[in-house]
């Protein structure tokens, strides 16, 4: 008895500063803005001196009705679709390069992670020099390499916006895939992958039937993290497709839910429906992450 | 390899195959790294050349760097930073923030990650499941109140706020991470010293951390990188100098009319220079945490 | 563990270096100035004066514009002034002032016969529901500019005066090897704006009905013309399909004619960034020449609390001194009319008299309507789908109209 009692102590205590912060700077404002879902706030109907009014669910009729909505979700969806097979392959991939011994690991190492370190922002303006159809730098190498008669306009379909805004969210992402499943590989005693070798078991095999679910957690989580990351990309689509410049326009055919979500907030200036918007958006991002954990977990079981 | 079976490929093979694969790497990491630091010692007119092929800029120049550690590009496009200070400091503010919100998110995960993965309490469930429901939250959605709560317990543009913040935000992954790393950790040793009347704490510190090393230092990593290229936490709740960090900066460089790319690019290879650093560092201490694993 | 010691040592570190900045007293007279990038006073010893002889330190926050709107409207939501002054883009009638955002600044101009207002030009269209909202800073036509020399290797010495003859120039252009794009136009609402005021278009009548989506108006020819410039002519580059300003393409060598800015020419003329100098003149807009004004202001939180001293400050800010820093450092024609003059008789202004051509057809857009912001997205929208051939140019205008009449019901009531 006494002893359960002291774990428990131990454990809540443990658990206690992140408990505390998650209330005052998580919970509290996210109920607050919830509780905004269900009014029609719009400062610039309103005004100032005007009163928001409560209208229950209907900012969630009104989104789960809407064409724009659904549209806009099946373009974040083709993005992830896009994003998540590619970053986990080259993640693993990656990840198990940097497992084996060699020399020159550890620059290897520090060099796969530096796409992370370039800021979103960033990282969408860079590429859309690149792909620049006048003056861009693919087309220049391409061009040097004789692989192209002539200059090519890589984001002129909307298709195409998609795929390299796919493309610049592998390319700055894999790393955080490879770091995780990394310290997953490196956790994996090797005293049972030696024996299954031993055993006179091929690599394929050895990884199927050992290695990975072994590392079945470890992907789990990069997957789920991953889905809700590029579920809510923005600053990638925002500097990409729609900036380059003072940013007041939006591009139509790469409006993912966060998007979206900009616009009827800063934009059209409706708290209410935004509010919905975004919680609507998280559902969604916690549904099928739950799916793919539930997924995950059973096969790993 | 010993004991191998016939259908593998010869050694040799297997051997080029494995380098192609580290150039290929090296190549898909580096090869858009190169362009940004090649604009940022070009002009911009060179940047404009058709048909590209300056990959060693014909004119280059250092003053895309001069530029940004002053007042600024003069011209058009990027108007001005409204100070000369403002890499330094946003340099310094990334580097503080992003280091002590690390540390601190990785401290408080082991603490609670340890708690759902080893001890039984009442509502473990329950407060687990509560906890991952926030992992997809995205701070949007609490944006305004969020900003009522800061401005009222005078946390706005402040260090010590954003990295409260990014604490807050980014605790129930690191956790969620922190947990499945010690869960993966044998039991045996942690019972016995148990048994032999340690503490729980104690037995945290000197003998699940060790284990899970890799999985803390990942964890501190992750951390890290993540809190470095925040934006619109810091674009939001910072105003100035004393809190603002290199993300922030560096948005400035879009200007009126266009953006101020090789401005921006030289802006940029120093942002990425710090978190190099640390990487580099943290080179050893993945490797010592492996040797420490494999004295099990 | 020698690890966690310095890990430890680290932290407090870290605490100790921050400890200085996380007790901020401020100076009585500190009020913060919120900006985009080009709006940060330029000259610094000019600006250290000012700060010096009233005793009031200015604080500037920059951010770019949409991001510097994304905080006003987060701050000002909750009742918390952003910034003790404000500087106003052409947007922000919709997006900070139609909320109540703003302070009405006619007491303060009454008490102020040192600002010589009449001198500052534009200042209807910063007087919104009868309060003046702002105080003009610079005053910027859009217009268009062209690149003379290489209009006259493709065989025409004069730009065009009808938008017709455009189409044809470009077209020839095209053809003989000139430029495979040469016209610089956006796939935004601004080039269609542009192209139907300039052939005659008013818009909207005084009731802000859509008269656009009249059967046969010049802005139903307009759409289709942009539309057919980016479809079927092909005279427009493909990435002007994503792009949010065509400027960066025609600075970077591609494009004849161009959608440009009063001020424009400073900029295009500049070898350093671009490679269309030094060949680059104004074109007064083809047709009937309309046009309209992005002029940017100045003005005071609600929520501030210290109004008088940001006042002072805004009259530092548009007093012909920083003007004529602003200028100079900038290209940013300023708003009042004495110093204009002034800096034309110095010759520093290029191309300075089609642009006082242009100034006399000038015909404004509603963007005092509080749904203008999000009406422009609309358009935006419509004219990149017409664009990719997913609408007919008639349809765009059509739910162009639509969404404008849905948008009046929605706020007028």
């Amino acid at each position: 008895m006494l002893r359960i009692r002291s774990e428990e102590r131990t454990a809540y205590l443990a658990i206690l500063p992140v408990g505390l912060l998650l209330v005052l700077f998580v919970y509290y404002p996210a109920i607050s803005t919830f509780l905004l879902g269900l009014t029609d706030a719009n400062p610039r109907v309103q005004g100032l001196e005007g009163v928001a009014h409560f209208i229950g669910l209907r900012n969630y009729a009104q989104t789960l009705g809407s064409g724009e909505f659904w549209a806009s979700v099946w373009r974040t969806v083709l993005i992830v679709l896009m994003v998540l097979p590619l970053e986990l392959a080259i993640g693993l991939g990656a990840a198990m390069i940097l497992n084996e011994e060699f020399r020159g690991r550890a620059v290897l190492r520090t060099i796969a992670i530096i796409p992370w370190m370039l800021p979103p922002l960033v990282n969408g303006f860079m590429w859309s020099w690149i792909l620049n159809g006048d003056y861009g730098a693919l087309n220049g190498l391409l061009y040097q390499l004789h692989l192209v008669t002539g200059y090519h306009h890589w984001l002129a379909s909307p298709s195409a916006q998609l795929f390299w805004v796919a493309l610049a969210q592998v390319w700055t992402r894999f790393p955080f895939a490879m770091v995780v499943l990394l310290a997953g590989l490196q956790s994996i005693p090797q005293d049972v992958v030696e024996a299954a070798r031993v055993d006179g078991a091929r690599p394929a095999q050895v990884f199927r039937s050992v290695t990975f679910p072994m590392l079945l957690p470890a992907f789990t989580v990069v997957l789920a993290v991953e889905f809700i990351v590029t579920f809510q990309i923005f600053d990638v689509i925002w500097s990409l497709t729609s900036g380059g410049a003072a940013g007041q326009i939006i591009n139509p055919f790469t409006k993912a839910v966060m998007i979206l979500n900009y616009e009827v907030v800063f934009r059209n200036l409706d708290l209410g429906l935004g509010s919905a918007l975004a919680y609507l958006i998280l559902l969604l991002s916690m549904g099928v992450g739950y799916v793919f954990v539930r997924m995950l977990y059973e096969r790993g079981a | 390899m010993s004991g191998a079976r016939e259908v593998m490929l010869p050694r040799v093979v297997r051997r080029i195959f494995f380098w192609v694969a580290v150039a290929l790497l090296a190549l898909w990491s580096l090869a858009p790294i190169y362009w940004i630091v090649v604009s940022s010692i070009s002009t911009r007119i060179e940047l404009y050349t058709v048909p590209y092929k300056h990959w060693i800029p014909q004119s280059p120049t250092l003053q895309n760097y001069i530029d940004v550690f002053t007042t600024g590009p003069k011209y058009r496009a990027g108007g001005f930073l409204p100070s000369a200070t403002l890499l330094y400091s946003g340099v310094r503010n990334s580097i503080l923030v992003a280091f002590l919100a690390a540390a601190l998110l990785s401290l408080l995960a082991s603490l609670a990650g340890y708690a759902f993965a080893r001890l039984n309490f009442r509502g473990r469930s329950f407060l687990f499941f509560m906890m991952l429901l926030l992992v997809p939250l995205p701070i949007w959605v609490s944006l305004i109140a969020l900003f009522q709560l800061m401005s009222v317990v005078g946390l706005i543009d402040t260090k010590l706020g954003l990295v409260l913040l990014f604490v807050a935000y980014g605790a129930p992954l690191y956790v969620w991470l922190m947990q499945t790393y010690i869960r993966a950790t044998p039991r045996d040793i942690e019972e016995a010293a148990l048994i032999d009347g340690a503490s729980r704490f104690r037995a945290l510190r000197t003998i699940i951390l060790p284990v899970a090393f890799p999985g803390l230092v990942s964890v501190f990593l992750v951390a890290f990188l993540t809190v470095w290229n925040a934006f619109l936490i810091p674009l939001i709740f910072t105003n100035s100098e004393s809190a603002q960090p290199l993300t922030v900066v560096l948005s400035l460089f879009i200007g009126q009319y266009e953006v101020a790319w090789e401005a921006m690019s030289a802006a940029a290879v120093v942002t990425m220079i710090p978190p190099i650093v640390m990487a580099l560092f943290f080179q050893r201490y993945i490797v010592r945490g492996l040797a420490l694993g494999a004295l099990q | 563990m020698k690890v966690r010691h310095s890990i430890v040592f680290a932290l407090v570190l870290s605490i100790a270096l921050m400890l200085p900045t996380l007790g901020r007293g401020g100076a009585a007279q500190t009020i913060t100035f919120i900006t985009a990038p080009w709006g940060v006073p330029p000259d610094q010893a000019l600006f250290k004066g000012f700060q010096d002889r009233t005793g009031i330190t200015v604080q500037v926050i920059s951010a770019p514009s949409a991001e510097m709107y994304t905080k006003v409207q987060v701050a000002s939501s909750s009742r918390r002034a952003p910034a003790d002054v404000i500087f106003l883009t052409e947007e922000a009638p919709s997006f900070v002032v139609a909320p109540g955002y703003m302070e009405p600044l006619d007491a303060f101009v009454a008490k102020s016969p040192d600002l010589n207002v009449g001198d500052i030009e534009r200042m209807d269209f910063w007087t919104i529901g009868g309060k003046v909202q702002g105080i003009t800073t610079y005053v910027q036509l859009v217009m268009m500019d062209y690149n003379a020399k290489r209009l006259q290797a493709g065989g025409f010495n004069k730009p065009a005066a009808t938008w017709d003859e455009l189409r044809r120039q470009s077209l020839a252009l095209k053809q003989k090897g000139v430029d495979p794009y040469p016209l610089a136009l956006g796939a935004i609402d601004w080039s269609w704006f542009l192209m139907s005021l300039s052939a005659g278009d008013p818009m909207f009548d005084g009731s802000l009905n859509p008269v656009f989506s009249n059967s046969g108006s010049p802005a139903r020819t307009a759409m289709t013309r942009l539309i057919g410039f980016f479809a079927s002519d092909k005279v427009i580059t493909p990435d002007l399909l994503t792009k949010v300003t065509p400027h960066d393409v025609f600075m970077g060598g591609t494009g004849v004619y161009h959608q440009a800015w009063q001020g424009s020419l400073a900029v295009m003329n500049n070898a350093k960034i671009s490679k269309q100098a030094p060949d680059v003149q104004y074109l007064l807009m083809p047709d009937q020449h309309y046009t309209w004004s992005l002029d940017a202001a100045i003005g005071l939180s609600r929520f501030s609390g210290k109004k008088d001293a940001g006042w002072e400050f805004i009259k530092w800010y548009v007093s012909p001194e920083n003007l004529r820093a602003i200028y100079k450092a900038v290209g940013l024609v300023p708003s009042r009319s004495s110093l204009q003059r002034a800096l034309n008789s110095e010759g520093a202004i290029q191309g300075f008299d089609v642009m006082a051509e242009q100034a006399k057809y000038v015909h404004q857009l509603p963007r005092t309507a509080k749904w203008w912001g999000p009406w422009t997205q609309s358009v935006t929208e419509a004219i990149r789908k017409a664009a990719q051939g997913q609408l007919t140019s008639d349809a765009a205008v059509d739910a162009v109209a639509k969404r404008w009449n849905e948008l009046k019901a929605q706020y007028k009531q």
